[in-house]
């Protein structure tokens, strides 16, 4: 059961670009999305990457369709569909994951409101509440993923209010699920956040304010404040420091991370530390969380990158808990609009070995 | 059949011509790219073994690059790197080179798809030229090369060119 919640944890947005690109001189995610933590809508560049580093890789060409949906510049939209076949134990499922609708809206030059409104599967944890479109009822199967105002000034400097995902340590999703394994965290996922973003040649600061979004449980509303430190030292080289200090009702934290993102040849090898200290506030219980995470991709070809992963998870009494993961897969970009990714993992927690694999499609129309 | 040996023949007298003249230089080439939009620059080097010759006297020196050996790390932007600046034909630099006391300098002229123009670029040497090294920003707008642009992404006029080169 344990395995299947990490494993249904996997299912979370498209893992096939971005920390990756760090390597081709991509440091800022800002250079490929309308964004400054990456993922969802892509610039017009972004697109054209997308297509030069697929199978099918060529020139980006817009539609005279796509232009006048766009109304000229000022206006970008897309849809992002997953579907999943998961294969745990010898038993398979196939479903459709979170549909997600993505919007742009450019308010002056440096002015613009994003949104992502995602429906979840009925049956699945919705992100940022913990709880299922079904225990929720009504109409919480359509969820604001996304509601963010970014405004740049002086170049370099960005401000983002709303709600999103907090800047925080690498954004590699399968890791996260791991280290918010059995949900002792009682953190956000989307918290509502007033964000400074710097973006220099060779540093990048996030430093974040947050509050409860307001749709999470009660155990999970969340405030405190987070850092996050990007410095290229070398052309193929990148270090980073996160911080966070969170409080719920029940549980007060701290979290401190590492992470390195390098180019070896043809390889990018991305490794993380963190260390969560957490006290359970009414029995004045303190204990830690640490995990790594290493991951290698070859990047031989643009379109089709295999890679290994291992992760380790190791949390103090009285929740003491060993987990190990280990695993590989590859993802596949047929076009800028199609991919598929697929993982096979093993997680090992003390004598038991979970087998899980995984496949997904990704869908993307803009 | 003939033919084919010939041209192994020419090849190998070329190269034992070269070698019995003067010497060769390999080592890297790296080049870096900013463009208008902050987030995105781009690494670019040089993948070929032989770099450059020069003469016994290292008096002149001459580095012929095969465009094909240009790698930005993306193959379409590798083509428009082709496509747009450099041609199907070798960057070609051929230069003098120059001590006034301390300071060194490589003088003469650098070819880009056929179009000539006359650079001095500041070089370090070590042990009598053994290892040269320079670091010199290059002016595409000199080199009358239209900046490219891509998806609203424009490269600026300003290219960083780091060179090291080891002699063989």
């Amino acid at each position: 059961m344990k395995a299947l919640f990490l494993l249904l944890g996997l299912l979370t947005t498209n893992t096939f670009a971005h920390e990756r690109l760090s390597g081709k001189g991509y440091f800022s995610c800002l250079a490929c999305h309308t964004q400054s933590t990456g993922s969802g809508l892509l610039t017009d560049y972004g697109k054209g990457i997308a297509r030069a580093m697929s199978l099918r890789s060529g020139e980006y060409k817009e539609g005279s369709l796509k232009k006048s949906l766009r109304v000229h510049g000022k206006l970008d939209h897309a849809v992002q569909v997953r579907v999943a076949h998961i294969d745990h134990s010898r038993k398979d499922r196939i479903f459709p994951m979170q549909t997600d609708y993505l919007m742009a809206m450019k308010v002056t030059d440096s002015t613009q409101g994003v949104i992502t409104i995602a429906r979840a599967d009925p049956k699945s944890k919705i992100r940022g509440s913990e709880q299922t479109a079904e225990e929720l009822g009504g109409l919480s199967e359509y969820f604001v993923r996304k509601a963010l105002v970014q405004t740049i000034f002086n170049d370099n400097w960005l401000v983002e209010i709303g709600r999103d995902e907090l800047a925080f340590g690498l954004k590699w999703e399968d890791h996260t699920l791991l280290v918010r394994s059995e949900n002792k965290q009682k953190l956000t996922d989307l918290p509502t956040q007033a964000r400074l973003v710097y973006e220099g040649e060779v540093h990048r600061h996030f430093l974040t304010a947050f509050l409860p979004n307001g749709q999470e449980s009660e155990s999970n509303r969340e405030r405190g404040f987070s850092t996050k430190h990007e410095w290229q030292i070398l052309e193929p080289l990148i270090i980073g420091l996160s911080t966070l200090i969170g409080s719920t009702e029940e549980i007060e934290r701290k979290v401190g991370a590492l992470h390195l993102k390098t180019n070896i040849g043809p390889f990018t090898l991305l490794g993380q530390m963190m260390r969560n200290r957490r006290e359970v506030k009414d029995k004045g219980l303190k204990f830690n969380q640490d995990t790594r995470l290493v991951r290698l991709h070859l990047n031989t070809l643009e379109w089709f990158t295999p890679h290994l992963t291992h992760e380790w998870l190791e949390r103090e009494r009285p929740f003491v808990n060993k987990v190990r993961s280990r695993g590989f897969g590859a993802s596949l970009k047929l076009t800028e609009s199609i991919s598929f990714q697929s993982d096979f993992k093993q997680l090992i927690t003390g004598s038991r070995k979970d087998n899980l694999i995984l496949t997904q499609i990704y869908i993307n129309l803009f | 059949m003939k033919t084919i040996l010939w041209f192994a023949g020419f090849a190998l007298f070329s190269q034992t011509t070269i070698a019995a003249t003067g010497v060769t230089y390999s080592g890297a080439i790296d080049f870096q790219v900013k463009t208008n939009v902050r987030a995105i620059k781009f690494d670019g080097e040089i993948q070929q073994s032989q770099i450059a010759t020069a003469d016994k006297e290292l008096k002149n020196i001459q580095i012929k690059l095969d465009s094909q050996s240009f790698k930005t790390g993306v193959e379409l932007r590798d083509e428009h790197l082709r496509e747009q600046i450099l041609g199907n034909s070798p960057l070609e630099f051929t230069a003098e080179l120059k001590c006034i006391e301390e300071n060194c300098f490589a003088e003469g002229i650098i070819k880009i798809n056929g179009i000539e123009t006359v650079q001095k670029i500041p070089v370090q040497h070590k042990k009598d030229f053994q290892s040269i090294t320079a670091e010199f920003p290059l002016s595409l707008e000199e080199l009358k090369i239209t900046t490219p642009s891509y998806l609203g992404v424009k490269v600026q006029d300003q290219v960083l060119v780091k060179l090291r080169l080891e002699r063989n």
